[in-house]
């Protein structure tokens, strides 16, 4: 049976939410001694830059599961809004229902202010959302855009808790990348200068750091627009294939034997009507 | 292990009135939430402005639709400023998505005290219903029929 949530106000307003059924199994086998899963760890390296006029996000492109890579090349810079956009670490899932409902709060706010959205609204949108959930929604987030204040930049912890500097790295990765952006940053950079930089701080991550790798995902956000630039360096192309292509017969057949199935069954044809009620 | 403790043990987690620290979160979020904003606004404005609200949402609370019919709550969303949001609990485990179904008719006996109260009123012979509820005099039952 549903639980009721013995809220009256949450039952008059038809609220669902996050279903707990999985974790109170979860507690009956570890009570009854099987071993529950640990959480596993998370690597990424995302980072972003502002520069003369505008914002670059960058990111790598592994996702991993323990010690597994999943997705040589997954996606982790996320849509807000067309002006503003969004790299994830942490829980991949958590990201990307994250930075999805956010993008729909800020489409709803746009559509009901008819202006259009501003980074920091974005920002407190997830702010007020990651606290809530007091850490439990694990999304480490760099959000950038460009506004009617111009370019901003800001990093978004699982807990809430929030910066705004001129260039942010988050993720596993993030004290490579650092290390990057503390020796070779300036103010006043040309895109093409802010590019090299972001292009250098993820291999400085995909290189140096085990949980990130695959190729460099980038985003320019200024004020005409934004530019994609999936995949803008792969570095860890395969470089050697082999390719298993044998002719037909390469493995001869030393003994074949054919048993028909109407030897082991007998099959029967139903000749009654079909039963309907 | 028995299958004894299984049940000693699942009913021991199943009566624990939270099985994560967002369950409690998820529970008693809004509640919070209103209270700090109705205390802001009582000292700001005057007790009256959410002492007021509060009378308008427990209004709004009481128009239903009948049970199993989902309900707009235009009016309280609005009270509340959710009709312009969107969060995890609107589209995550919709009530209205829900797998088990809701048995309308004892909803609806349960609504309007129609329900039989004590087993004394069962008379002899009369069949147990599959959900272990007792039937009701006036009510149809099913005869107990022979498969063919």
């Amino acid at each position: 049976m549903r639980r009721s949530s013995g809220d009256k106000l949450r039952d008059a307003l038809g609220l669902g939410g996050f279903s707990f059924d999985n974790a109170r199994r979860n507690q009956v086998l570890a009570l009854k001694g099987h071993m529950i899963p640990k959480a596993r760890k998370t690597g990424t390296t995302i980072v972003g830059v502002i520069y003369e006029g505008g914002v670059v996000l960058g990111a790598d492109t592994r996702a991993t599961e323990g010690d597994t890579v999943a997705d040589k090349n997954c996606e982790k810079i996320h849509y807000i809004a067309d002006n503003i956009w969004c790299c994830g670490a942490g829980t991949s899932a958590d990201t990307e229902s994250t930075t999805a409902l956010i993008s729909s709060q800020l489409e709803l706010h746009r559509m009901s202010t008819g202006k259009q959205p501003r980074v920091v609204t974005a920002c407190t949108m997830l702010k007020r959302m990651l606290f809530r959930y007091q850490g439990h929604v694990s999304a480490a987030l760099v959000l950038g855009g460009v506004d009617c204040t111009g370019p901003s930049l800001y990093t978004v912890y699982p807990h809430g808790s929030t910066d705004s500097l001129p260039y942010v790295t988050m993720g596993s990765g993030s004290l490579a990348a650092m290390a990057v952006f503390e020796s070779e940053y300036k103010s006043k950079m040309t895109l093409e200068e802010a590019k090299a930089l972001v292009h250098a701080a993820i291999m400085a991550g995909i290189n140096n750091d085990l949980g990130s790798g695959g190729s460099v995902d980038m985003m320019v956000i200024n004020k005409d627009g934004n530019t994609p630039l999936r995949n803008y360096d792969r570095p860890n192309l395969r470089k050697f294939r082999q390719d298993y292509i044998f002719p037909r017969g390469t493995a001869t057949i030393l003994s074949e034997k054919f048993t028909p199935l109407s030897s082991l069954v007998t099959i029967e044809t139903e000749t009654s009507a079909m039963q309907v009620s | 292990m028995s299958d004894a403790s299984l049940r000693a043990v699942s009913q021991r987690v199943y009566m624990q009135p939270s099985a994560h620290p967002v369950e409690d979160i998820q529970k008693n979020w809004l509640r919070n939430q209103i209270e700090t904003e109705h205390y802001a606004l009582g000292r700001m404005y005057g007790k009256h402005l959410p002492m007021q609200i509060r009378m308008e949402v427990d209004i709004l609370s009481q128009v239903q639709r009948l049970p199993g019919l989902p309900n707009s709550n235009l009016g309280i969303e609005t009270i509340l400023g959710r009709d312009d949001k969107i969060d995890f609990e609107d589209y995550l485990g919709d009530p209205r998505m829900s797998e088990y179904s809701v048995d309308m008719r004892a909803v609806m006996e349960k609504r309007l005290g129609l329900e039989v109260r004590s087993p004394i009123f069962a008379g002899e012979g009369v069949q147990q219903r599959r959900d272990g509820q007792l039937p009701r005099a006036g009510v149809a039952q099913c005869k107990q029929v022979a498969l063919l």
